[in-house]
């Protein structure tokens, strides 16, 4: 699952959107059923709270993104994705922003407040009389109808139906699952039940799922309303150290919540560290191929925390692999030559950009581990928007049998220094190979 | 009746390619049958030069107002009537030529080099056997499939490919320049030097990965770097008239250009891309590790000067 971005393949969610309204629209030439005309008048109550976030470059009227929000109070504050508005956060002299609400009133608009852990972020226009939208104050129960909005794909504003089906399970952050046809361009537009109150903020859909959609419960959004309704000091002028701060927090929280003793799992005779907690995500594979002399099992875990903080960076998050070497019948130096393939191989996060990240500066030793000596490498690199910051990259290439071998990464995106080097030295310590 | 001097025409390289006796003074030089000397040339005047004895023991040369005049190399600057001496080299159209007198003291006879006991074909094929030996070995370990023949068979051919055109461009340049083919020398200098720069390689790599001494894979690029001078220098001198220094001194900056070239922009790309991991990425069977490692603790203390460094690129 990727944080709602709004670059999708347009082609394919075009194509899972038809499918829905036609599925709809059929028993609806027969006889209108009744829950069609309450979504009717649900719509017209609230759509004219529903604004269009357009992030425009410079002085053109060119969208760079746009996303959707929702008016919550009379003094024109509008309750939106961090996502959308990330690069007018980060760079405000390139980006600029502006809502348009249903009846065609425009106007730009200024951001008040972020919460990039939650992916919210309340902003402030000329809204003029528009109806403030209320909030929800106890959760639904799981099966519970409930309305989407937003303009997906630039198609206008639209409506979706959906069901309310409790906190996601994996996700590192409290997200609210929510089976609806959540678009690309809905991120920021509220999810209300049928009394119009709203229970959710649209954030993300599961690219390879069927509308498996996700919401940020609307409790976030209160707290980040009332924190930007207290404030009193002017918005400074960009939001980098609010936002490396944030990132901070997010990496603190992380450590705290990988602070217990690593949990193992063995593999053949090698002890190696397991997944860490349920936030984290574990697959299995293996390379085997009918006239390859090795083969190659993978064992990989990942921590659902991704943080989106522009479109050249998502960060925060903590993945390690174990890929078990075992030669079939290679000679000790033919195996040598695979390993030297494997581990030459670089390891990083998707996001790497200029932007963001300097080259990386990596050392290399013979380390001894537990019942065996590894190659270890190591490589780390910081972000230039945010101190404090770094990506490590740790690597692991066994050297106890010249017939197999394991090649282990720990990789940390967004992490303090101290928190790479503490996870580190866990992880080696726990690496072992029994005799 | 003894010739009183020779008029010799030059070749691009400094080779004499015709020498032509003087018999008389005052002597002249062009394209006319009237002519004491011939020349062919096509942008020297029908009566060009016109030679006789200088007062100051060389010899006088006239341009017999020719349309493209003369100069003495290598200044470019047109003469009309000037004295040379048996070293210098005056140039008409596109001809080059030099006078000499007869009583001109040549230099010694050149003894020949020992360099010739490698080029005998034996020589050259013995160790083009071996270095095609260690070039099947290459092959065979950097495949990791049950049947990669056809793999090992173009890994080879590509390499012996590659090698044969170095050959033949040495050999070429050789005949170009020096006159000489020596395809057989060049084949010699060639393979043996890749035979060394294999072995030193190896022996690098190897004690670089056993003694866990990354310092030692800088120091084996530079010796390569001084390998790959020492065979571009012999080549040279197989293949050109220069001396050792000249050799010297151009393969020193051809092999400084190639691997310097190398190495900074490897550094380069590294600075630009932030993807890339520079570390030693070298890795032997595990019988030929002589270390017993150091601590995780220690190894992680290392990573302080890594920090260091990004947070210096961070702030720059």
């Amino acid at each position: 699952m990727r944080t709602c971005s709004l670059t999708v393949a347009m082609s394919l969610l075009r194509g899972i959107c038809c499918l829905s309204v036609a599925a709809v629209c059929i028993p609806a030439a027969a006889q209108e059923p009744e829950i069609f005309s309450r979504t009717h008048s649900l719509f017209e109550q609230i759509r004219g709270s529903v604004a269009q976030i357009r992030v425009l470059l410079g002085s053109s009227d060119s969208h760079a993104a746009t996303g959707s929000g929702f008016v919550v109070g009379d003094d024109g504050l509008i309750i939106t994705n961090y996502h959308v508005i990330a690069d007018n956060a980060l760079e405000p002299d390139v980006y600029r922003l502006e809502f348009v609400l249903p009846g065609g009133r425009r106007g730009p608009l200024q951001i008040v407040a972020i919460d990039v852990l939650n992916d919210l972020a309340v902003v402030k226009g000329d809204t003029g009389q528009v109806k403030a939208l209320g909030f929800r104050a106890r959760p639904l129960a799981k099966g519970d109808g409930g309305f989407s909005l937003g303009y997906p794909l630039r198609q206008g504003l639209t409506v979706v139906e959906g069901i309310y089906n409790g906190r996601s399970e994996e996700l590192y952050y409290e997200r609210i699952h929510f089976t609806g046809a959540i678009n690309s361009g809905m991120s920021g537009g509220p999810a209300v039940d049928s009394a119009g109150r709203v229970f959710g903020v649209n954030v993300a859909t599961h690219r390879g799922g069927q509308l498996v959609s996700f919401l940020v419960p609307a409790g976030f959004a209160t707290k980040l309303l009332a924190r930007a309704r207290a404030l009193s000091a002017p918005p400074p002028a960009n939001f980098r150290g609010d936002v490396g701060a944030q990132l901070k927090a997010h990496d603190r929280a992380l450590q705290k919540a990988l602070e217990a003793p690593l949990p193992t799992q063995q593999l053949g005779p090698l002890i190696v560290p397991a997944r860490m907690g349920t936030f984290m995500q574990c697959a299995a594979g293996t390379e085997r191929e009918r006239d390859k002399a090795y083969d190659v099992n993978s064992y990989y875990c990942y921590t659902l925390s991704w943080l989106y903080v522009d479109p050249k960076l998502q960060t925060g998050t903590v993945m390690f692999r174990h890929r078990v070497l075992r030669s079939l019948e290679l000679d000790p130096l033919r195996f040598a030559h695979v390993q030297e393939m494997q581990f030459r191989a670089a390891v990083s996060s998707d996001y790497t950009s200029r932007k963001h990240h300097t080259a990386y500066a990596c050392q290399d030793r013979i380390v001894a581990l537990q019942g065996v000596r590894a190659k270890v490498a190591q490589c780390l690199r910081r972000y230039k928007l945010f101190d404090g910051l770094y990506d490590m990259v740790l690597k692991v290439a066994t050297l106890g049998d010249s017939s197999l071998a394991l090649h282990s990464e720990l990789q940390m995106d967004g992490v303090s220094y101290e928190h790479a080097m503490e996870l580190s030295h866990r992880f080696l310590e726990t690496i072992r190979w029994n005799r | 009746m003894e010739p009183l001097a020779f008029v010799e025409v030059m070749g691009r390289h400094g080779e004499v390619t015709a020498r032509h006796p003087i018999w008389r003074w005052p002597s002249r030089v062009g394209r006319s049958y009237e002519m004491d000397v011939l020349l062919d040339d096509p942008f020297v005047a029908a009566g060009h030069l016109e030679i006789r004895e200088g007062p100051n023991g060389g010899f006088q040369v006239e341009d017999l107002q020719s349309v493209n005049g003369m100069v003495v190399l290598p200044s470019p600057e047109k003469r009309t009537c000037v004295e040379v001496k048996p070293e210098d080299v005056v140039r008409i159209g596109h001809t080059q030529l030099r006078i000499r007198p007869r009583s001109y003291a040549v230099a010694a006879e050149r003894p020949i080099l020992q360099t010739t006991a490698y080029r005998q074909s034996v020589l050259f094929l013995i160790v083009a056997a071996v270095v095609l030996a260690t070039f099947v070995w290459d092959a065979y370990l950097t495949t990791s499939h049950r049947d990669e023949k056809a793999i090992m068979v173009i890994l080879v051919a590509l390499a012996v490919a590659a090698g044969a055109v170095w050959i033949a461009v040495w050999s070429l340049v050789g005949r170009t320049v020096g006159g000489r083919v020596n395809f057989a020398a060049h084949g010699f200098v060639a393979c043996a030097g890749v035979l060394a720069l294999e072995l030193w390689t190896m022996a690098v790599g190897y004690l670089a990965f056993g003694f866990d001494a990354g310092w030692l894979e800088t120091l084996g690029l530079a010796g390569a770097a001084a390998l790959f001078a020492y065979i571009v220098y012999h080549h040279l001198r197989l293949a050109s008239r220069s001396g050792r220094r000249m050799c010297a001194a151009v393969a020193a900056v051809v092999s400084l250009v190639a691997f310097g070239g190398a190495a900074v922009l490897t550094n380069l790309t590294a600075a630009m891309d932030p993807a890339v991991q520079s570390h030693s990425q070298s890795l032997k069977a595990p019988l030929f590790l002589m270390v017993s490692g150091i601590t995780p603790a220690a190894f992680l203390e290392g990573a302080d000067r890594l920090k260091q460094e990004v947070d210096a690129m961070a702030s720059d």
